[in-house]
């Protein structure tokens, strides 16, 4: 895949230092625990083997004392001597001693080995010791018992105790509780260890799904910001600066509507292998929103740059893409920015870039644009145009003229188109062009349809009443009208203003039929049996398809302009224009041209059969006063001959 | 001070008279009389010496000290009448008492008879004194002692030189 190798791009750093951190303090805390327990219980069992010592010798020097009574009661040495050998079976036993009641030496025993005799210490005086109890010195346990015959003590026994054995035991625990501890340790670590390593993953998982776009396995929106970001920090230090390309697919809701959410998916994907394709090695492509995709083209400046890497991009859309067993054409328009020439911010130049896109899309799409400041002006007033136009019909800043429409045998006026205006009050005339997209935009144009509706069905009552019932009044409505339910809005405005149907005649365009055909000649059936004619406005520049054709239930096409402007000098329109009108008649339909200003061009389309004329050869479109001058002044005529 | 205090103290140069005299009152203490033997409680016990004894002074001296729970009282006897209530009865091979009623074991019940004669100790004799090397040392007779139905400590005769049974 060409995306892998731009996966470990957004890798969080901070990740693996946390972690280490973590394993670390938890490593530490671990260790302090166990030496702290260990620490304890180790007291504690010095604490006990001390006390169970002293216990031990004690219960032995009674036993002792109580066999010894009558050796020292005797001052028999020899007994007592051999009473104190069997010490030797207790080999921590290193000195003791049988003294009468005056504390004269009765008999002693040193284990083998020893020197010097321990008691010799003066801390060991055995009158320094009371007659009963033990003290710890010098490392050893000196012990004194009393020797009692029928309750008069009679003579004491010594013992000095070695804590060799005791230390060595001791030192033993503490080896267990160390080796205990560190292997504990050990395989806590382990453990610690394979948890963080299991973390880790789940971190890059989440990591990938935090900064990857699962459709097309492009960084997403938010890895493109932290990318910007860290582009915008280069500049000035590293570079000079880069390109943002913004990219935004035409008509992809077209395939999502007419082929599936699964193909969309699918032509994304493979249009981010295109992306990609064409890009310089250190770009990066990210999908930025639905059908939105960014590239950041770092180190590129000035505009002859700029136009190289806005032309890389486009060449993504040439030719057809295979998306399953469909063969799709992509197109979209690029909109280019530069750091720091068009933006100062990350924020700004996505904007900027964004601008520069509508802009290429304004301009007819399939096309790039790079960003300039008067774009930005540009935008700046259509979003004006935008937000007043909402309040326009409010304020009463819109209204309609009527350009005629001219049968071209009797020569006489038969229809009247109905045309927009707008009186901005700061920004004067608007032009349709300009305010008519937008309002197609914002979806203002609902309201604003449904008020040219109702006032050319009013005006046309007018001239009904005044006696001109042979016109018809045309009326362009929108895509969006279309779907909020035209038929009730026509019958809502022809009940209001009393019109009969058959003087209405609805403008619709090729491009608004496109979304949800089965329910739009289903309303236009309905209003065709109201008796309401409907017509395709702008024939031929569109989809232009026949099949379109077939199914809508028209009465009339009307040429565009673009084919009348060369008649008849262009071949090519001249062939078009015939063709059209010689297709509409075999199918029973009325031919309008639009835009007629010559002579020549009437006479042409007259020579090929055309209906009717509108243009200005015969009139501009007046306002209502004006046509209804003209109106009269044809009544007049008529009557006169 | 502490120098002196270590220092062991010199033995006592006591006559062998004391010497003697102290070990039959420590041989009464690791005995135990049968209870109808017994002095009545706070009283005394008798040991009971020939008058001639040359040891007699000398246990004299230790009259008043505690034996068992009671003390020592020290009486004299004439050769042929030892009637009065002994509870010990010390004979030397001079004094003759060892003979003193022979043909009435019963009459020694209850009585220690502690001899010094170690060549021919009288029969009734349960504990026989006699010197062994420098020192003084005892024997035991545990026939004797049992005829005289006196409880001889086990202490007393570990510390025994010959144990008669």
């Amino acid at each position: 895949m060409t995306t892998e190798r731009r996966r470990d791009r957004f890798r969080v750093s901070s990740g693996a230092g946390l972690g280490g951190r973590v394993t670390r303090a938890v490593g530490l805390g671990a260790g302090a625990a166990l030496l702290l327990s260990g620490l304890i219980l180790d007291t504690f069992v010095y604490v006990s083997l001390r006390t169970a010592l002293v216990d031990d010798f004690t219960i032995q020097a009674r036993i002792t004392a109580e066999s010894s009574s009558a050796a020292i009661v005797f001052r028999d040495t020899a007994a007592a001597t051999q009473i104190l050998a069997a010490m030797q079976v207790s080999p921590s036993v290193e000195h003791a001693e049988l003294r009468d009641a005056t504390g004269g030496l009765v008999a002693q025993y040193t284990r083998a080995g020893v020197v010097p005799n321990p008691l010799a210490h003066p801390l060991a005086n055995p009158l320094a010791l009371p007659v009963e109890g033990h003290r710890f010195a010098d490392g050893r346990l000196h012990l004194s018992q009393a020797v009692r015959e029928a309750d008069r003590v009679v003579g004491s026994l010594r013992l000095a105790v070695t804590l060799d054995p005791f230390y060595r035991r001791m030192l033993t625990y503490v080896g267990i509780t160390l080796v205990a501890s560190v292997l504990a340790l050990g395989l806590g670590f382990a453990l610690v260890v394979r948890i963080r390593r299991e973390i880790n993953g789940t971190e890059s998982r989440l990591d990938y799904l935090a900064y990857y776009d699962p459709v097309t396995g492009l960084p997403n929106r938010h890895a493109a910001n932290e990318r910007i970001q860290r582009l915008i920090e280069t500049v000035g230090r590293s570079s000079e600066g880069f390109a943002l390309l913004l990219i935004d697919l035409d008509d992809f809701k077209v395939v999502n509507d007419t082929l599936g959410h699964a193909v969309g998916d699918e032509l994304l994907r493979a249009l981010a292998g295109r992306l990609t394709e064409f890009m310089r090695p250190n770009d990066m492509a990210f999908r930025f929103g639905g059908d939105e995709f960014v590239i950041l083209a770092p180190r590129v400046t000035g505009e002859v740059h700029l136009r190289q890497v806005g032309q890389a991009a486009m060449l993504a859309f040439q030719g057809t893409l295979q998306v399953g067993t469909h063969e799709l054409r992509a197109r979209g328009s690029v909109g280019i920015a530069q750091f720091p020439r068009d933006a100062t911010s990350a924020e700004a130049l996505v904007r900027a870039a964004d601008t520069a896109m509508y802009e290429a899309k304004r301009q007819g799409k399939d096309r790039f644009a790079l960003f300039d400041a008067e774009m930005y002006r540009g935008a700046t007033r259509r979003m004006r145009l935008e937000t007043d136009l909402r309040e326009a019909v409010a304020r009463k800043e819109l209204s309609l003229v009527y350009q005629p429409i001219l049968d071209l045998r009797s020569e006489r006026l038969c229809g009247a188109e109905a045309l927009l205006r707008w009186a901005h009050p700061e920004l004067g005339i608007v032009s349709p062009a300009e305010f008519i997209p937008l309002a197609e935009a914002s979806g203002v144009i609902v309201d604003i349809g449904l008020w040219v509706l109702y006032t050319a069905c009013r005006q046309m009552k007018v001239w009904t009443d005044q006696g001109h019932d042979h016109l018809f009044m045309a009326v362009n409505v929108s895509a969006r009208q279309i779907m909020r339910g035209l038929d009730e809005q026509v019958h809502a405005a022809l009940s209001a203003t009393g019109l009969d149907p058959h003087r209405l005649e609805i403008e619709i365009t090729e491009h608004s039929m496109v979304e949800d055909i089965d329910s739009n000649v289903e309303q236009l059936r309905s209003l065709r049996e109201l008796g309401v004619q409907v017509a395709v406005d702008d024939f031929g520049t569109g989809l232009s398809s026949l099949a379109y054709l077939k199914r809508l239930p028209i009465g009339k096409l009307k040429i565009d302009r673009a084919f009348v402007k060369d008649l008849p000098e262009s071949e090519d329109d001249a062939a078009i224009a015939s063709a059209i009108i010689s297709m509409a008649h075999r199918l029973g339909l009325t031919v309008v041209a639009e835009g007629v200003e010559t002579e020549a061009q009437r006479d042409f389309l007259a020579a090929q059969g055309c209906d009717c004329l509108q243009g200005f050869l015969y009139s501009h479109p007046l306002l209502p006063n004006a046509f209804g001058e003209l109106l009269a002044a044809q009544a007049a005529e008529l009557s006169r001959v | 001070m502490l120098v002196v205090l270590a220092c062991p103290k010199p033995a006592r140069a006591v006559d062998e008279d004391e010497l003697k005299a102290a070990i039959i009152l420590n041989i009464m203490t690791f005995v135990d009389w049968p209870a109808d033997a017994s002095p009545s409680a706070g009283g005394p016990w008798v040991l009971c010496v020939g008058s001639r004894s040359a040891l007699a002074p000398a246990l004299k001296a230790l009259e008043g000290r505690p034996v068992h729970s009671g003390r020592l009282l020290v009486r004299d006897v004439q050769p042929g009448a030892v009637t009065p209530p002994c509870h010990a009865l010390y004979v030397e091979a001079r004094d003759g008492l060892h003979a003193a009623n022979p043909a009435q074991p019963g009459s020694l019940a209850g009585l220690l008879v502690i001899s010094d004669d170690a060549v021919l100790p009288s029969p009734a004799a349960s504990v026989i004194l006699r010197a062994v090397g420098s020192r003084l040392g005892f024997d035991v007779n545990l026939h004797a002692a049992r005829e005289a139905r006196l409880q001889l400590s086990s202490k007393l005769i570990r510390l025994a030189k010959v144990v008669k049974q």
